[in-house]
Protein backbone atom coordinates (compact mmCIF):
# COMPACT_ATOMS: atom_id res chain seq x y z
CA UNK A 1 0.00 0.00 0.00
CA UNK A 2 1.42 3.33 -0.90
CA UNK A 3 -1.58 5.61 -1.25
CA UNK A 4 -4.94 5.47 0.49
CA UNK A 5 -7.97 7.50 1.53
CA UNK A 6 -9.64 7.68 4.95
CA UNK A 7 -13.23 8.83 5.29
CA UNK A 8 -15.39 9.90 8.24
CA UNK A 9 -12.41 11.25 10.22
CA UNK A 10 -12.57 14.84 11.41
CA UNK A 11 -9.47 16.80 12.41
CA UNK A 12 -10.86 18.37 15.61
CA UNK A 13 -7.84 20.21 17.02
CA UNK A 14 -4.17 20.44 17.82
CA UNK A 15 -2.00 21.79 20.65
CA UNK A 16 1.77 22.19 20.96
CA UNK A 17 3.99 22.58 24.02
CA UNK A 18 7.70 23.49 24.06
CA UNK A 19 10.08 23.93 27.00
CA UNK A 20 10.51 27.50 28.29
CA UNK A 21 14.29 27.22 28.11
CA UNK A 22 15.73 28.95 25.02
CA UNK A 23 19.19 27.90 23.79
CA UNK A 24 20.95 30.24 21.34
CA UNK A 25 23.01 28.33 18.76
CA UNK A 26 25.65 31.07 18.38
CA UNK A 27 25.73 33.06 21.62
CA UNK A 28 25.55 29.98 23.82
CA UNK A 29 28.21 28.04 21.85
CA UNK A 30 31.79 27.82 23.19
CA UNK A 31 33.86 30.83 21.96
CA UNK A 32 36.40 28.63 20.13
CA UNK A 33 33.77 27.30 17.71
CA UNK A 34 31.69 30.47 17.35
CA UNK A 35 32.98 31.47 13.92
CA UNK A 36 32.30 28.06 12.37
CA UNK A 37 29.00 27.97 14.24
CA UNK A 38 27.96 31.27 12.59
CA UNK A 39 28.46 29.72 9.18
CA UNK A 40 26.65 26.54 10.20
CA UNK A 41 23.69 28.45 11.63
CA UNK A 42 23.37 30.58 8.45
CA UNK A 43 23.11 27.41 6.40
CA UNK A 44 20.90 25.26 8.62
CA UNK A 45 18.73 28.31 9.43
CA UNK A 46 18.40 27.39 13.12
CA UNK A 47 19.19 30.29 15.49
CA UNK A 48 17.45 29.28 18.70
CA UNK A 49 16.13 26.01 20.07
CA UNK A 50 14.01 24.92 23.03
CA UNK A 51 15.67 22.41 25.34
CA UNK A 52 14.11 20.51 28.23
CA UNK A 53 15.82 20.96 31.58
CA UNK A 54 17.08 17.68 33.01
CA UNK A 55 13.88 16.83 34.86
CA UNK A 56 11.55 17.36 31.90
CA UNK A 57 10.59 14.66 29.37
CA UNK A 58 8.64 14.49 26.13
CA UNK A 59 5.64 13.11 28.02
CA UNK A 60 5.62 16.18 30.31
CA UNK A 61 5.28 18.42 27.25
CA UNK A 62 2.69 16.15 25.62
CA UNK A 63 0.73 16.06 28.90
CA UNK A 64 0.46 19.87 28.97
CA UNK A 65 -0.55 19.99 25.29
CA UNK A 66 -3.22 17.31 25.80
CA UNK A 67 -4.75 18.91 28.90
CA UNK A 68 -5.06 22.27 27.11
CA UNK A 69 -6.45 20.70 23.95
CA UNK A 70 -9.10 18.66 25.79
CA UNK A 71 -10.13 21.71 27.84
CA UNK A 72 -10.49 23.89 24.73
CA UNK A 73 -12.35 21.14 22.85
CA UNK A 74 -14.62 20.63 25.88
CA UNK A 75 -14.26 16.89 25.37
CA UNK A 76 -15.04 14.55 28.26
CA UNK A 77 -12.04 12.41 29.15
CA UNK A 78 -14.39 9.46 29.52
CA UNK A 79 -15.10 9.67 25.76
CA UNK A 80 -11.47 9.09 24.70
CA UNK A 81 -11.06 5.67 23.09
CA UNK A 82 -7.38 5.74 22.06
CA UNK A 83 -4.11 7.46 22.96
CA UNK A 84 -1.29 6.83 20.50
CA UNK A 85 2.23 8.22 20.99
CA UNK A 86 4.48 8.50 17.96
CA UNK A 87 8.04 9.25 19.01
CA UNK A 88 11.43 8.00 20.16
CA UNK A 89 11.80 9.59 23.59
CA UNK A 90 10.03 7.23 25.98
CA UNK A 91 10.02 7.92 29.71
CA UNK A 92 11.49 4.43 30.18
CA UNK A 93 12.69 1.84 27.68
CA UNK A 94 9.69 -0.20 28.80
CA UNK A 95 6.74 0.02 29.44
CA UNK A 96 5.20 2.21 26.75
CA UNK A 97 4.80 5.89 27.69
CA UNK A 98 1.24 6.09 26.30
CA UNK A 99 0.06 3.68 29.00
CA UNK A 100 1.65 5.80 31.73
CA UNK A 101 -0.07 8.87 30.27
CA UNK A 102 -3.45 7.09 30.22
CA UNK A 103 -3.31 7.14 34.00
CA UNK A 104 -1.66 10.55 34.38
CA UNK A 105 -4.27 12.15 32.09
CA UNK A 106 -7.00 10.28 33.96
CA UNK A 107 -8.34 8.68 30.82
CA UNK A 108 -10.55 5.59 31.23
CA UNK A 109 -8.94 2.16 31.50
CA UNK A 110 -10.87 1.22 28.35
CA UNK A 111 -8.43 3.46 26.39
CA UNK A 112 -6.28 1.79 23.72
CA UNK A 113 -2.78 3.11 24.51
CA UNK A 114 0.59 2.30 22.97
CA UNK A 115 3.71 3.84 21.42
CA UNK A 116 4.87 3.80 17.81
CA UNK A 117 8.61 4.08 17.14
CA UNK A 118 8.95 6.70 14.40
CA UNK A 119 10.87 9.98 14.41
CA UNK A 120 10.83 12.86 11.95
CA UNK A 121 8.46 11.12 9.53
CA UNK A 122 5.99 10.16 12.24
CA UNK A 123 3.12 12.64 12.01
CA UNK A 124 1.44 11.45 8.78
CA UNK A 125 1.89 7.83 9.90
CA UNK A 126 0.26 8.59 13.27
CA UNK A 127 -2.62 10.39 11.58
CA UNK A 128 -3.09 7.37 9.34
CA UNK A 129 -2.99 4.89 12.23
CA UNK A 130 -5.43 6.67 14.53
CA UNK A 131 -7.50 7.78 11.54
CA UNK A 132 -7.82 4.17 10.40
CA UNK A 133 -9.20 3.10 13.79
CA UNK A 134 -11.78 5.87 13.59
CA UNK A 135 -12.60 5.37 9.91
CA UNK A 136 -13.30 1.70 10.56
CA UNK A 137 -15.95 2.72 13.09
CA UNK A 138 -14.11 0.86 15.85
CA UNK A 139 -13.63 4.00 17.92
CA UNK A 140 -15.12 7.51 17.97
CA UNK A 141 -12.54 9.82 19.54
CA UNK A 142 -8.77 9.52 19.78
CA UNK A 143 -5.63 11.45 20.66
CA UNK A 144 -2.34 11.38 18.78
CA UNK A 145 0.70 12.61 20.74
CA UNK A 146 3.77 13.25 18.60
CA UNK A 147 7.20 14.61 19.43
CA UNK A 148 10.59 14.03 20.98
CA UNK A 149 13.12 15.23 23.47
CA UNK A 150 15.97 15.01 20.97
CA UNK A 151 17.71 18.33 21.66
CA UNK A 152 21.17 18.54 23.20
CA UNK A 153 23.30 21.62 23.73
CA UNK A 154 26.22 20.17 21.76
CA UNK A 155 24.31 19.41 18.56
CA UNK A 156 22.82 22.41 16.75
CA UNK A 157 19.82 20.77 15.02
CA UNK A 158 17.34 19.24 17.42
CA UNK A 159 14.86 21.02 19.64
CA UNK A 160 12.24 19.59 22.02
CA UNK A 161 8.45 19.64 21.68
CA UNK A 162 5.35 17.65 22.59
CA UNK A 163 2.10 17.88 20.64
CA UNK A 164 -1.45 16.57 20.77
CA UNK A 165 -3.91 16.12 17.90
CA UNK A 166 -7.57 15.20 18.37
CA UNK A 167 -9.47 13.18 15.75
CA UNK A 168 -13.12 12.15 15.86
CA UNK A 169 -15.65 10.15 13.87
CA UNK A 170 -17.79 12.39 11.67
CA UNK A 171 -19.70 11.07 8.64
CA UNK A 172 -19.58 14.57 7.11
CA UNK A 173 -15.80 14.95 7.38
CA UNK A 174 -13.88 15.48 4.13
CA UNK A 175 -11.53 12.60 3.12
CA UNK A 176 -7.88 12.45 4.22
CA UNK A 177 -5.35 11.23 1.67
CA UNK A 178 -2.06 9.48 2.41
CA UNK A 179 1.17 8.39 0.73
CA UNK A 180 3.35 6.38 3.15
CA UNK A 181 6.75 4.78 2.47
CA UNK A 182 9.62 2.94 4.17
CA UNK A 183 13.17 2.08 3.06
CA UNK A 184 15.04 0.05 5.65
CA UNK A 185 18.14 -0.20 3.46
CA UNK A 186 18.97 3.28 4.77
CA UNK A 187 18.63 2.45 8.46
CA UNK A 188 22.21 3.47 9.22
CA UNK A 189 21.70 7.06 8.00
CA UNK A 190 20.33 8.15 11.41
CA UNK A 191 20.66 5.77 14.31
CA UNK A 192 21.40 5.24 17.95
CA UNK A 193 23.53 2.13 17.41
CA UNK A 194 24.16 1.21 21.04
CA UNK A 195 21.72 0.09 23.72
CA UNK A 196 19.51 -2.36 21.82
CA UNK A 197 19.96 -6.09 21.51
CA UNK A 198 22.30 -5.95 18.46
CA UNK A 199 24.81 -3.92 20.42
CA UNK A 200 24.06 -3.82 24.14
CA UNK A 201 25.71 -1.14 26.25
CA UNK A 202 29.27 -2.11 27.18
CA UNK A 203 31.48 -0.15 29.53
CA UNK A 204 33.66 0.88 26.56
CA UNK A 205 30.71 2.76 25.02
CA UNK A 206 30.54 4.97 28.07
CA UNK A 207 34.08 6.35 27.89
CA UNK A 208 33.71 9.93 26.69
CA UNK A 209 36.14 12.10 24.76
CA UNK A 210 36.12 15.85 24.27
CA UNK A 211 35.45 17.19 20.78
CA UNK A 212 36.95 20.43 19.40
CA UNK A 213 34.12 22.43 20.96
CA UNK A 214 34.94 20.99 24.38
CA UNK A 215 31.76 18.90 24.43
CA UNK A 216 31.90 15.35 25.77
CA UNK A 217 30.96 12.66 23.25
CA UNK A 218 30.75 8.89 23.60
CA UNK A 219 29.65 5.72 21.86
CA UNK A 220 26.18 6.34 23.25
CA UNK A 221 25.55 9.33 20.95
CA UNK A 222 23.29 9.51 17.92
CA UNK A 223 25.04 8.84 14.60
CA UNK A 224 23.87 10.93 11.64
CA UNK A 225 25.19 10.64 8.07
CA UNK A 226 24.49 14.18 6.82
CA UNK A 227 25.05 13.66 3.08
CA UNK A 228 22.93 10.46 3.10
CA UNK A 229 20.05 12.23 4.89
CA UNK A 230 20.27 15.20 2.53
CA UNK A 231 20.24 12.99 -0.57
CA UNK A 232 17.36 10.90 0.76
CA UNK A 233 15.26 13.94 1.66
CA UNK A 234 15.79 15.94 -1.50
CA UNK A 235 15.47 12.95 -3.85
CA UNK A 236 12.50 11.13 -2.30
CA UNK A 237 10.24 13.86 -0.91
CA UNK A 238 9.44 15.96 -4.03
CA UNK A 239 8.32 12.95 -6.14
CA UNK A 240 6.25 11.60 -3.23
CA UNK A 241 4.40 14.90 -2.93
CA UNK A 242 3.80 15.05 -6.69
CA UNK A 243 2.71 11.42 -6.68
CA UNK A 244 0.05 11.94 -3.98
CA UNK A 245 -1.28 15.07 -5.72
CA UNK A 246 -1.50 13.16 -9.00
CA UNK A 247 -3.19 10.21 -7.29
CA UNK A 248 -5.96 12.39 -5.84
CA UNK A 249 -6.14 14.59 -8.94
CA UNK A 250 -5.31 17.86 -7.19
CA UNK A 251 -3.13 20.69 -8.45
CA UNK A 252 -0.77 22.57 -6.15
CA UNK A 253 -3.13 25.56 -6.39
CA UNK A 254 -5.77 23.57 -4.52
CA UNK A 255 -3.49 23.23 -1.48
CA UNK A 256 -3.49 26.24 0.86
CA UNK A 257 -0.32 25.31 2.77
CA UNK A 258 2.48 22.80 2.36
CA UNK A 259 3.92 21.95 5.78
CA UNK A 260 7.16 20.00 5.65
CA UNK A 261 9.16 18.42 8.43
CA UNK A 262 11.57 21.11 9.60
CA UNK A 263 14.88 19.34 8.93
CA UNK A 264 17.25 22.21 8.17
CA UNK A 265 17.18 25.19 5.80
CA UNK A 266 19.33 23.52 3.13
CA UNK A 267 17.08 20.48 2.90
CA UNK A 268 13.82 22.40 3.18
CA UNK A 269 14.75 25.04 0.62
CA UNK A 270 15.92 22.40 -1.84
CA UNK A 271 12.63 20.53 -1.49
CA UNK A 272 10.62 23.76 -1.86
CA UNK A 273 12.51 24.81 -4.98
CA UNK A 274 12.30 21.39 -6.59
CA UNK A 275 8.53 21.41 -6.07
CA UNK A 276 8.40 25.04 -7.29
CA UNK A 277 6.38 26.21 -4.31
CA UNK A 278 6.18 29.90 -3.33
CA UNK A 279 7.60 30.74 0.12
CA UNK A 280 4.27 32.07 1.41
CA UNK A 281 2.65 28.66 1.04
CA UNK A 282 5.46 26.86 2.88
CA UNK A 283 5.55 28.00 6.54
CA UNK A 284 8.76 27.47 8.55
CA UNK A 285 9.70 27.48 12.22
CA UNK A 286 13.36 26.49 11.83
CA UNK A 287 14.74 29.91 12.82
CA UNK A 288 13.26 29.95 16.34
CA UNK A 289 12.32 26.34 17.09
CA UNK A 290 14.83 24.20 15.19
CA UNK A 291 14.24 20.62 14.13
CA UNK A 292 11.61 19.28 16.54
CA UNK A 293 11.64 15.78 15.00
CA UNK A 294 8.14 14.34 14.51
CA UNK A 295 6.61 17.34 16.27
CA UNK A 296 7.76 19.77 13.59
CA UNK A 297 4.53 19.59 11.57
CA UNK A 298 2.28 20.37 14.57
CA UNK A 299 4.81 22.96 15.85
CA UNK A 300 4.74 24.76 12.50
CA UNK A 301 0.95 24.55 12.19
CA UNK A 302 0.50 25.91 15.73
CA UNK A 303 3.05 28.72 15.47
CA UNK A 304 2.47 29.85 11.88
CA UNK A 305 -1.07 28.79 10.94
CA UNK A 306 -3.20 28.47 14.09
CA UNK A 307 -5.20 31.69 13.54
CA UNK A 308 -5.91 30.71 9.94
CA UNK A 309 -6.73 27.07 10.59
CA UNK A 310 -9.07 27.88 13.49
CA UNK A 311 -11.43 29.71 11.11
CA UNK A 312 -13.07 28.38 7.96
CA UNK A 313 -11.88 25.47 5.87
CA UNK A 314 -8.31 25.05 4.64
CA UNK A 315 -6.47 22.29 2.86
CA UNK A 316 -2.98 21.43 4.09
CA UNK A 317 -0.43 19.01 2.76
CA UNK A 318 1.68 17.54 5.59
CA UNK A 319 4.95 15.78 4.81
CA UNK A 320 7.34 14.10 7.26
CA UNK A 321 10.61 12.37 6.39
CA UNK A 322 13.68 11.00 8.15
CA UNK A 323 14.96 8.23 10.40
CA UNK A 324 14.08 4.75 9.19
CA UNK A 325 14.31 5.72 6.46
CA UNK A 326 10.66 6.64 6.33
CA UNK A 327 8.61 9.30 4.55
CA UNK A 328 4.92 10.08 4.51
CA UNK A 329 2.56 12.69 3.10
CA UNK A 330 -1.04 13.50 4.05
CA UNK A 331 -3.59 15.89 2.58
CA UNK A 332 -6.04 17.03 5.23
CA UNK A 333 -8.93 19.50 5.08
CA UNK A 334 -9.14 21.35 8.38
CA UNK A 335 -12.44 23.06 9.14
CA UNK A 336 -12.86 25.32 12.19
CA UNK A 337 -10.58 23.18 14.36
CA UNK A 338 -9.43 24.10 17.87
CA UNK A 339 -5.89 25.52 17.87
CA UNK A 340 -4.68 26.84 21.25
CA UNK A 341 -1.68 29.22 21.13
CA UNK A 342 1.80 27.73 21.67
CA UNK A 343 2.20 26.49 25.26
CA UNK A 344 5.51 26.96 27.11
CA UNK A 345 6.18 24.73 30.10
CA UNK B 1 6.29 15.61 -13.27
CA UNK B 2 8.36 18.68 -12.42
CA UNK B 3 7.82 20.33 -15.79
CA UNK B 4 4.06 19.95 -15.58
CA UNK B 5 3.97 21.64 -12.17
CA UNK B 6 5.28 24.98 -13.46
CA UNK B 7 1.77 25.86 -14.57
CA UNK B 8 0.73 25.79 -10.90
CA UNK B 9 2.71 28.91 -10.06
CA UNK B 10 0.49 32.00 -10.16
CA UNK B 11 1.71 34.30 -12.93
CA UNK B 12 1.47 37.29 -10.58
CA UNK B 13 4.12 35.82 -8.31
CA UNK B 14 6.56 35.40 -11.15
CA UNK B 15 5.83 38.86 -12.54
CA UNK B 16 6.32 40.48 -9.14
CA UNK B 17 9.72 38.86 -8.82
CA UNK B 18 8.78 37.50 -5.40
CA UNK B 19 9.32 33.97 -6.55
CA UNK B 20 12.97 33.16 -7.10
CA UNK B 21 13.59 29.81 -8.65
CA UNK B 22 16.67 28.07 -9.84
CA UNK B 23 15.54 25.94 -12.72
CA UNK B 24 18.13 23.42 -13.75
CA UNK B 25 19.05 23.33 -17.41
CA UNK B 26 20.25 19.77 -17.02
CA UNK B 27 23.04 20.73 -19.43
CA UNK B 28 26.17 21.15 -17.36
CA UNK B 29 28.42 21.55 -20.41
CA UNK B 30 27.37 25.22 -20.43
CA UNK B 31 29.23 25.82 -17.16
CA UNK B 32 32.95 26.65 -17.41
CA UNK B 33 35.30 25.70 -14.59
CA UNK B 34 35.66 29.40 -13.72
CA UNK B 35 31.87 29.72 -13.41
CA UNK B 36 31.78 26.51 -11.41
CA UNK B 37 34.37 27.88 -8.94
CA UNK B 38 32.28 31.01 -8.45
CA UNK B 39 29.10 29.01 -7.85
CA UNK B 40 30.92 26.53 -5.61
CA UNK B 41 32.31 29.33 -3.41
CA UNK B 42 28.87 30.87 -3.11
CA UNK B 43 27.38 27.49 -2.16
CA UNK B 44 29.92 26.45 0.49
CA UNK B 45 29.75 29.91 2.11
CA UNK B 46 33.21 29.84 3.77
CA UNK B 47 33.75 32.22 6.70
CA UNK B 48 37.30 33.05 5.55
CA UNK B 49 37.76 33.97 1.85
CA UNK B 50 39.98 31.60 -0.16
CA UNK B 51 41.31 31.75 -3.72
CA UNK B 52 40.51 28.65 -5.70
CA UNK B 53 42.27 27.31 -8.79
CA UNK B 54 41.25 24.16 -10.65
CA UNK B 55 44.19 22.33 -9.07
CA UNK B 56 43.56 23.51 -5.52
CA UNK B 57 43.46 20.50 -3.22
CA UNK B 58 40.21 20.23 -1.27
CA UNK B 59 42.17 18.95 1.73
CA UNK B 60 44.05 22.29 1.78
CA UNK B 61 40.79 24.17 2.39
CA UNK B 62 40.30 24.64 6.14
CA UNK B 63 36.51 24.82 5.79
CA UNK B 64 36.02 21.89 3.39
CA UNK B 65 33.85 19.97 5.84
CA UNK B 66 30.55 18.13 6.12
CA UNK B 67 28.59 21.35 5.66
CA UNK B 68 30.51 22.03 2.42
CA UNK B 69 29.69 18.51 1.28
CA UNK B 70 25.97 19.12 1.83
CA UNK B 71 26.15 22.47 0.03
CA UNK B 72 27.95 20.86 -2.93
CA UNK B 73 25.34 18.09 -3.22
CA UNK B 74 22.59 20.74 -3.25
CA UNK B 75 24.51 22.83 -5.83
CA UNK B 76 24.79 19.91 -8.23
CA UNK B 77 21.13 18.95 -7.75
CA UNK B 78 19.54 22.40 -8.06
CA UNK B 79 21.94 24.13 -10.48
CA UNK B 80 23.18 21.33 -12.72
CA UNK B 81 20.38 18.75 -12.42
CA UNK B 82 22.97 16.16 -11.40
CA UNK B 83 22.54 13.80 -8.46
CA UNK B 84 25.78 13.16 -6.57
CA UNK B 85 26.22 11.42 -3.21
CA UNK B 86 28.69 11.57 -0.33
CA UNK B 87 31.01 8.82 -1.67
CA UNK B 88 31.32 10.73 -5.02
CA UNK B 89 32.71 13.69 -3.08
CA UNK B 90 35.05 11.53 -1.04
CA UNK B 91 36.79 10.46 -4.26
CA UNK B 92 37.54 14.05 -5.28
CA UNK B 93 41.04 15.39 -4.54
CA UNK B 94 40.88 18.78 -6.29
CA UNK B 95 38.41 21.41 -7.41
CA UNK B 96 38.82 20.08 -10.97
CA UNK B 97 37.70 16.63 -9.76
CA UNK B 98 34.53 18.19 -8.38
CA UNK B 99 33.91 19.97 -11.68
CA UNK B 100 34.36 16.65 -13.48
CA UNK B 101 31.45 15.17 -11.48
CA UNK B 102 29.14 17.08 -13.82
CA UNK B 103 30.29 14.51 -16.36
Amino acid sequence: MSQCTLRNVRFAGMATCVPKRVFHNINDAPPQIRSERERLVRNIGIYTRRLCPEWQTFSDLAFEATEKLLADLKWNKSDIDALIIVGQSPDYLIPATAIILQDRLQLPQTTIAYDVNLGCSGYPFGLHLLGSMIASGAIKKGLLLVGDRAGEEKDPLFSDAGTATALEFDPNAPPMYFDLNSDGSGYKAIMLPVGGHREPVHISHLIPHRDEGGYWRSGMDLVLDGPAVLSFSTQRVPPAVDSLLAHVGMSKDEIDYFVFHQANRMINETIRKKLRLPEEKVPSTLHDLGNTSGASLPVTMTVRLSDTLAQGRHRVLLCGFGIGLSWGTAIVDIDSAVFPALIEA
Amino acid sequence: MESSSRADIPAGLIASGRLVLRISTGDSTLVTIEQFIEQFLSAVDFQEPVELKPDTKLSDLPEWDSLSALATIVLFDTEYGKVIVGPDLAKCGTVRDLYALMG
